[in-house]
């Protein structure tokens, strides 16, 4: 066989191999002992001088070019090790299940302000109007109360002389005409954790709230909020500015964002205001807040000449609504999965 | 609340445009809304009706935050003619009634009042009805203050009790409605019966009408808790109602008689006959020392004093020469001002004018002590990630239920008749998310963390939900039973059991019932869980063991048993039989309830175990089973 015959047919022979096993057939074949390509280069002695120095170095050349070929092949089918299946069809699906967004938002809000050093604390979801009203400087049968619709609880009668909550009890006086209610904001845990705790501290505290409301797409009788509370011997309005504002950049990262702080009343702030915040074009209110009133303090044991604090509060519903663009607020308890899947 | 922006401009002249003065005043003061024509909204802060819930309260806000001046309201000065007042008023209950002025006026006529009045009083949303009622409204949207004109001639007796009701005592008011009063209803009556239920409406006996010619005004103040119970019960949320329920100073009286005294004279040509003012214990303006460093301290500015200063003087408080020690100073609060009670308020005061925008913004100062989560925010997000890893999805139902049972809270005022109890476990709630759900998915994995409510406490409760189409019997339930367990030990617990109980499972731990699984049907299964009693079982403590040097050998021991025998009771007696080189066993193949397949696996941490140790070991575990079940090997 001529040289170039050999080539020609080891070359489309090699285009054709299509596995590991085929390409070391090949191997042996042309380049192996008994491989034709050897048994043609140990021909060569057999040919005159004149012969081998035309043919000689074509053979050798041949010889480095399968071996190069052979090396590519080697490579290219490792990339593709084989056909069998199509690598382009879609990939298998983990069974993952998936976070309720508020969920998700609340544990970002909570990885925001863990961050800046903020512990995070829980509380009760049944209340009594003490912690919930009287200890927060809002009076009874004021209409200031009238700012959180509550839902009231029938006392449950006493059986075999024990009682719901012994805690309760103690704490707020219920026998005094004290009465149980599921809590209208966060904000009863101001004065729990103040009860048990000495300064200086920064906590949030997330939590599920009610209100007696008609619901629409915008009001819920459950919802979930977050208190904020940082106390100390010197904790300004300006410390807040920069608290509220480092989180709001945080939370809404990677959108313009502008602040405006407005004059509110909240009885267990003085100040009080209103934060407002500019996404696109849109003002929109996202939290109350305002230093922590004297008789807050008060109602905690605390001397209020020695330590100051701001205090806030937000709706982790509605900054999920926001961020995530739910229109309809009664979405988050529907339990529908239609909805849930898409977080 | 709506105000007519005209009525603001008349007392501050130089003020700037509707909008201006809607976007300072929410900047500065308070939340306040532009509206069509000449209405502005003015939300107005609980604490301040005695002062700025009132045209003239806004126009002196306004004037504040625009460093403008105030034209104070003209108020008359008549004095009575007439010697002694042949009108008796009589307070029974001064705690009551802290002040009861009235002021009796003949007068020419009642004709209806000038266009721009009516004009005003509809932009604030009160029908005009005639001059005297119509200026009564008028001069209390000027003021603040809550007036009612009787007619003289109608109140027998010439005689005014401000009394409580007696038991049942009836009552028609001025819109022909029918109240049977009780004794808690504080009322205005004349020498036989009631003339006006006190602060919240007038009746109709004494109305004034086309015909009266002698009237008597009354200007009086009243204990704001009882009035806000009086319009409660009642259902009568006036605006005078509104007014006294907030609380406003005794003060303010003699500015709305005096208002309305001038207006009747200029618009009915009223004039003065009789004056009464009982005011037993005149209410003072107090005294409250400012410290600026305290201020800035508080709010974070470096403000100079005369800044401050410069800042209460506009909002109408007074500087006091010759206070005590260093920078600070005394400020007198005016009586109508009786929403400034400590220093904190007289802050946000200062604090507001100058602008909560303007203000400092700086990071607090604080030592690193370490941020911690609370326990139970931790095990809900292990319980979460864990979960999710495992397909369930997480739902939030509500608190509420429809379901009375003898451990559950009942609400007062349910928000819906199926919403009537606080729920008492989560399985209500997920049961109705899986049939919900089963329109639109033919694998449903779902699961709440949320607190539920007994009349023993509240408890933190971990639910889960599945529903499989298409498995064969049991598959749902023992999906269900894999995940629970498997999350108990993620969450570092090893040492609980299940007890079978009818078609569920108990869980326990040392004895506490943790909580349970049920089967419902073939295809859906339920689990719930207390989280607070799991709490103290959480070791999650791990501890190396060294890995194993030695082969594990395995055998497969397929049984026939009769019927009715449980799984679990043949589990339990190979682990009890078995030495300790039996490391594990598994059922692998489960034909039916008499015939299955076990896989045990030996090993030894000593040596490797030759096949007869294995076998004599698996021999006793046959027989063992044999003779306890009367299993036989397949």
């Amino acid at each position: 066989m001529k040289i170039e015959n050999l080539r020609e047919v080891a070359f489309r022979e090699l285009e054709r191999v299509r596995n590991q096993k085929e390409l070391n057939s090949f191997k042996v074949k042309y380049l192996g002992r008994k491989g034709s390509l050897t048994q043609f280069l140990r021909k060569l002695k057999e040919l005159s001088l004149e012969e081998r120095k035309t043919v000689g170095p074509i053979a050798q050349k041949l010889k480095r070019e399968l071996e190069g070929a052979i090396e590519f092949k080697k490579k290219e089918l490792e990339i593709e090790p084989s056909l069998e299946f199509d690598i382009t069809r879609p990939g298998q699906k983990p069974k993952l299940g998936h976070l309720h967004p508020l969920t998700k938002v609340e544990a970002e809000m909570r990885r925001i302000f863990l961050a800046m050093n903020f512990s995070v604390v829980e509380g009760p979801e049944l209340e009594t109007e003490y912690y919930n009203f009287d200890a927060l400087n809002i009076p009874p049968y004021h209409p200031a109360r009238e700012s959180w619709d509550t839902f009231w609880l029938k006392l449950p009668a006493a059986k075999s002389g024990k009682l719901a909550r012994p805690d309760l009890l103690r704490k707020s006086g219920l026998g005094k005409g004290q009465k149980l209610l599921l809590r209208a904001h966060t904000s009863p845990m101001q004065i729990r954790y103040m009860e048990t705790h000495q300064p200086p501290f920064q906590i949030v505290v997330p939590g599920r709230t009610f209100r007696y409301e008609a619901t629409d797409s915008t009001h819920e009788t459950t919802f979930n909020q977050m208190e904020g509370l940082m106390v100390g011997k010197d904790i300004s309005l300006a410390n807040f500015k920069f608290v509220v504002e480092e989180f709001f950049r945080r939370f809404f990262s990677g959108q313009k964002i502008e602040f405006r702080y407005l004059p509110s009343y909240y009885p267990f702030v003085e100040p009080g205001l209103d934060v407002a915040i500019k996404l696109g074009a849109k003002w929109l209110e996202v939290m109350g807040a305002g230093m922590v009133h004297p008789h807050v303090f008060e109602a905690a044991h605390y001397n209020p000449r020695d330590y100051q604090g701001f205090a806030f509060g937000m709706g982790v519903d509605r900054l999920t609504m926001i961020k995530y663009k739910v229109p309809d607020i009664r979405l988050f308890r529907s339990g529908d999965l239609r909805f849930i899947n898409q977080f | 609340m709506k105000f007519s922006y005209s009525l603001i401009k008349e007392l501050v002249p130089g003020l700037p445009s509707k909008q201006k003065l809607v976007e300072a005043l929410n900047l500065k003061s308070f939340e306040v809304e532009d509206s069509k024509g000449d209405v502005v909204l003015v939300e107005a802060p609980h604490n301040r009706y005695s002062n700025a819930v009132s045209h003239l309260g806004v126009a002196r806000e306004a004037a504040a935050v625009f460093n403008l001046k105030l034209k104070e309201l003209k108020t008359s000065s008549a004095k009575p003619g007439s010697r002694r007042p042949s009108l008796s008023v009589k307070i029974s209950n001064p705690q009551l009634c802290p002040r009861y002025e009235a002021r009796v006026f003949e007068i020419a006529k009642v004709g209806r009042s000038p266009t721009r009045l009516q004009n005003i009083l509809k932009t604030c949303g009160l029908r005009p009805i005639n001059a005297v009622v119509d200026i009564m409204n008028y001069a209390m949207l000027e003021t603040g203050q809550p007036l009612h004109a009787f007619d003289a001639e109608k109140i027998e007796g010439n005689t005014i009790r401000v009394r409580l009701a007696k038991k049942n005592e009836p009552v028609t008011t001025l819109d022909n409605q029918k109240y049977v009063l009780n004794e808690e209803t504080f009322v205005i009556a004349d020498g036989k019966e009631p003339i006006a239920i006190a602060g919240v409406k007038g009746g109709k006996k004494a109305e004034v009408d086309s015909k009266t010619r002698k009237i008597v005004v009354e200007s009086a103040n009243f204990d704001r808790v009882s009035i806000y119970r009086t319009w409660r019960r009642l259902g009568l949320p006036t605006d005078a109602a509104t007014r006294f329920s907030h609380g406003i100073t005794p003060e303010l009286t003699s500015l709305g008689m005096g208002r309305a005294a001038k207006l009747l004279e200029e618009l009915v040509g009223a004039r003065l006959l009789e004056a009464v003012d009982i005011y037993p214990k005149p209410v003072r303006g107090t005294i409250i020392e400012f410290d600026p460093e305290k201020f800035n301290s508080l709010i974070g500015t470096k403000l100079d004093r005369k800044v401050m200063i410069n800042y209460l003087v506009r909002l109408g408080f007074e500087i006091k020469p010759g206070s005590r020690s260093g920078n600070r100073f005394l400020v007198r609060i005016p009586a109508n001002r009786d929403d400034i009670q400590i220093f904190e308020d007289l802050v946000e005061e200062v604090a507001r004018l100058h602008g909560y925008n303007e203000l400092e913004i700086g990071p607090p100062v604080v030592s690193i002590t370490p941020a911690v989560e609370a326990e139970t925010v931790r095990l809900k997000d292990k319980i979460r990630v864990f979960l999710v890893a495992s397909g369930f999805s997480e739902v939030y139902n509500y608190s509420f239920s429809s379901k009375k049972n003898p451990e559950a809270y009942e609400l007062e005022n349910p928000i819906a008749s199926d919403k009537k109890y606080l729920r008492t476990n989560l399985e209500e709630g997920i049961t109705r998310n899986l049939e919900d759900n089963a329109k639109f998915f033919d694998a449903i994995r779902i699961f709440e963390l949320g607190d539920v409510f007994k009349v023993s406490g509240e408890e933190l409760h971990l639910g889960l939900g599945i529903r499989l189409n298409k498995t064969k019997h049991g598959e749902t339930f023992l999906a269900l039973k894999g995940t629970v367990e498997h999350l108990l030990y993620g969450l570092g617990l090893s040492d609980f059991h299940f007890k079978p109980e009818k078609s569920s499972l108990e869980i326990h731990i040392d004895n506490q019932l943790l909580g349970g699984l049920d089967s419902r049907g073939a295809s859906s299964a339920l689990a719930e869980l207390d989280l607070g009693r799991l709490t103290s079982y959480l070791a999650e403590e791990y501890e190396y063991r060294p890995i194993p040097k030695y082969p594990a050998v395995m055998r497969d021991l397929s049984l026939e048993v009769r019927g009715g025998l449980r799984v679990g009771e043949i589990l339990s007696a190979i682990q009890a039989q078995a030495s300790g080189n039996l490391r594990d066993v598994d059922l692998i193949d489960y034909y039916d309830e008499s015939h299955f397949t076990f896989r045990l696996v030996f090993q030894s941490d000593q040596k490797t175990l030759l096949d007869k140790e294995v076998n004599q070991e698996l021999e006793k575990i046959v027989s063992y089973l044999a003779q306890k079940f009367n299993a036989r090997v397949r």
